[in-house]
């Protein structure tokens, strides 16, 4: 059969969603009182804000409703601007906290879609670990209460078995992404790295070629293993365990850069540091560990002894032999002996004095300090169009949380 | 959420009764009646021209998977998010060629597979050059992308028949061909709204229980339903060389007992079996050049207005 000529189809079509679209919204002006600027990192801005409508609660009593709103920058296409629609690290992470509900995992208000950019409104938290793990290291001078740290690693726990049991791989756990209340409730955020792991189309490797922020990066990923597990994760809560205890990071090694060829390099400096700790892995301890990609780059290291039993001894607030005993299941090499966040739960440690809670804080004396929001630095205004090019995001890389050790600037992420 | 179904946003918020599914429809059904497209009366008539409709779409869609390289599970998800904005939307006012693009670009990032904006706006040129091309660039699906993220509510993860199939495999052994039958006939079962109104692992089993049920009859009659078998050959591969293959009666009468050991809803497992038969019945009907007619025409009146 003949088929007439094409018939030209660029018809008002986006006309009609777009007055769609406009008759429903709101504005994020409208909606929220921006108070501040939090932090920034790769994918864009964080912002406090409080709604301007408050809520009702059952005692028909107002409640003050108070969020961080998360502003993607748009993705750009190299110099020429042009525009790509959502990022995939947005995809990932709009979707999943869309299924996501539990006590220990931030929870998502709502999306907001502006001119070109992306708004997540997520629950306010007043603290992060890492900021709390700073306010003991260079104010307080204290170690963290045995309490709260069991707490805290509990509950972190307790949001990590959760996402495991949603096969969802969080790939990116580190002290300024674990979020705490107020009251001491943990919070895990930012899963811009996270994703489903069941059924993965293609090997992990191919999506991102380096995940987790360096310092708490499990020895298989260093290793170049390139179909990993949930186990990542648990390595790094054994990392953020240590450093809960330490005050700081227990392998604080120097990333090796990417070339310009982008071939992911060997991590020479994060490997020592984990065998200073734990030892040269041998074959006994991890037994497919020749399998590994980098195996042959093994042979240039010096042997190492394993001194962490030292490394725990040393720590004021860590006297549990339980707790040592958790450590290094967490801190285990070979991912399979690993411990799963679920049998975590039920280690010995958290049925001893003092028991963990939901109320972190309970019983303390002294309180931390609330995040510090800077009050300039708004990008978002009602009714300009907000951001849509380069140039006038150019501030975004400074932080303004940033720490002295540039924590905030170690995370890299490589998407094809 | 995604180890509980019933826990998900689509078992909470995207199943859907025919009686909605029915409504969303009735923009359309009016227009099409209006622009006089078919030239003939009754909402029957109507309902089977968008039907027809929906189907090609599935095509289009599903053509342009595979230029993309994509798998299967990509493919269901760009069909199951076209089919869930046009739940709230006609296809008298938006172009379901930009809807049906932008669906599979999102997809594919979902799905972790993604693909450059520029290589699906390609690849759509491609799949509709005979049918009035392609004439979106970059922005326009960017843009549209939005306007589907919030029609779709920011509900991305979908779930589908397929990984209930792979448990069940697990339970019927690597060389029943069973599944893969089954996994024909959920592929299939795309071209029809089943995804929007019935839970994944229902829409599974009950393909499965149809592979037994033709089973069951092949043997009992020692041929095979003649209407299933003639209809252009595809029917799920059902109709496909497996008259040689050996199975005894009692290999049925285990597959029979194995199935009604499933622990569901088999009343709504009946129905969807029903459905299966439906979509095989209608199968030569289904004219591939009609439903181009009608999109067409449907394009041209959009362009008019």
């Amino acid at each position: 059969m003949k088929r007439s000529k094409p018939a030209p189809n660029n018809f008002g079509m986006l006309h009609d969603l777009k007055m769609k679209k406009e008759a429903k919204q709101i504005r994020v002006q409208e909606k929220y009182e921006i108070q501040g600027f939090i932090s920034s990192g790769t994918y864009g801005r964080v912002y406090k804000a409080k709604a301007k409508e408050p809520k009702i609660n059952e005692h028909g009593m107002e409640i003050e409703c108070v969020y961080a709103i998360k502003k993607f920058k748009p993705d750009k296409e190299g110099d020429t601007h042009s525009y790509t629609g959502i990022s995939q690290s947005a995809v990932r992470e709009i979707s999943l906290c869309k299924e996501l509900c539990h006590e220990n995992t931030i929870r998502l208000e709502e999306v907001l879609l502006e001119d070109k950019s992306i708004y997540m409104v997520f629950d306010y938290a007043e603290h992060d670990f890492l900021q709390i793990i700073h306010h003991h290291s260079q104010s307080e001078r204290k170690p963290i209460p045995e309490f709260t740290i069991k707490s805290f690693l509990w509950q972190l726990l307790n949001g990590v078995a959760y996402l495991h049991a949603n096969w969802v791989m969080h790939r990116d756990l580190k002290p300024a992404n674990i979020l705490v209340t107020a009251d001491g409730v943990v919070k895990i955020g930012d899963l811009g790295l996270a994703r489903l792991f069941h059924h993965p189309l293609v090997p992990l490797f191919n999506g991102d070629k380096v995940v987790v922020t360096i310092w708490y990066r499990a020895p298989e990923l260093l290793l170049g293993s390139k179909h990993y597990t949930t186990t990542i994760d648990i390595w790094a809560v054994g990392c953020i365990f240590a450093e809960l205890l330490a005050l700081k990071p227990i392998f604080k090694g120097e990333e090796a850069k990417m070339d310009s060829k982008k071939n992911v390099p060997f991590q020479r400096s994060q490997l020592t540091k984990i065998f200073e700790v734990l030892g040269t892995p041998t074959k006994e301890r991890w037994p497919t560990i020749d399998h590994q990609p980098e195996y042959n780059n093994l042979n240039s290291f010096r042997p190492y002894s394993n001194t962490l039993r030292e490394y725990y001894d040393r720590l004021p607030s860590a006297k549990s032999e339980a707790g040592y005993n958790l450590l290094t299941a967490m801190l285990e090499y070979d991912p399979i002996k690993r411990i799963s966040a679920l049998d975590a739960l039920s280690h010995p440690f958290f049925e001893e004095e003092p028991e963990p809670s939901f109320g972190s804080f309970e019983g303390q004396e002294f309180k931390y300090p609330r995040r510090t929001v800077k009050p300039e630095d708004n990008d978002i205004k009602g009714g300009i169009p907000a951001i849509s090019s380069g140039a006038s995001q150019a501030g975004v890389k400074v932080s303004a949380n940033k720490k002295e050790d540039g924590r905030n600037s170690k995370r890299i992420k490589v998407e094809q | 959420m995604a180890a509980n179904f019933w826990a998900s946003t689509h078992g909470q918020y995207w199943m859907l009764d025919e009686a909605a599914l029915r409504k969303s429809r009735e923009t359309d059904l009016k227009y099409l009646k209006e622009i006089e497209l078919a030239k003939i009366r009754g909402e029957d008539v109507y309902c089977f021209v968008l039907n027809l409709t929906s189907w090609f779409l599935y095509l289009v869609i599903a053509a342009l998977g595979r230029r993309l390289n994509v798998r299967q599970v990509i493919i269901a998800t760009a069909i199951t998010y076209f089919k869930r904005f046009y739940t709230k939307n006609s296809y008298k006012n938006t172009d379901p060629y930009l809807v049906a693009a932008t669906c599979m670009y999102l997809a594919c990032k979902m799905e972790e597979f993604p693909q450059h904006i520029k290589s699906v706006i390609l690849e759509m040129k491609n799949v509709t050059a005979d049918q009035g091309g392609f004439g979106y660039d970059n922005q326009k699906v960017a843009e549209m992308e939005f306007y589907l993220l919030e029609e779709l509510e920011f509900n991305l993860i979908v779930y589908h028949p397929y990984r209930t199939l792979k448990t069940l495999a697990i339970d019927l052994g690597q060389k029943s061909d069973v599944i893969q039958r089954a996994w024909h006939i959920v592929n299939d079962l795309f071209r029809t709204d089943i995804c929007l109104v019935y839970p994944p692992y229902m829409i599974a089993i009950a393909a499965v229980g149809f592979v037994i049920m033709i089973k069951e009859a092949r043997a009992n009659h020692n041929g095979i339903d003649t209407r299933t078998r003639k209809g252009n050959g595809s029917v799920g591969g059902v109709g496909s060389g497996s008259r040689n293959e050996g199975r005894g009666i009692s290999g049925i009468k285990e597959l029979k007992q194995w199935f009604s050991g499933l622990q569901v809803d088999m009343e709504k497992v009946l129905e969807i079996i029903r459905n299966i038969k439906n979509l095989y019945s209608q199968w030569r009907e289904v004219n591939e050049i009609k439903a181009q007619d009608v999109l067409r025409k449907l394009r041209e009146a959009q362009n008019k207005s």
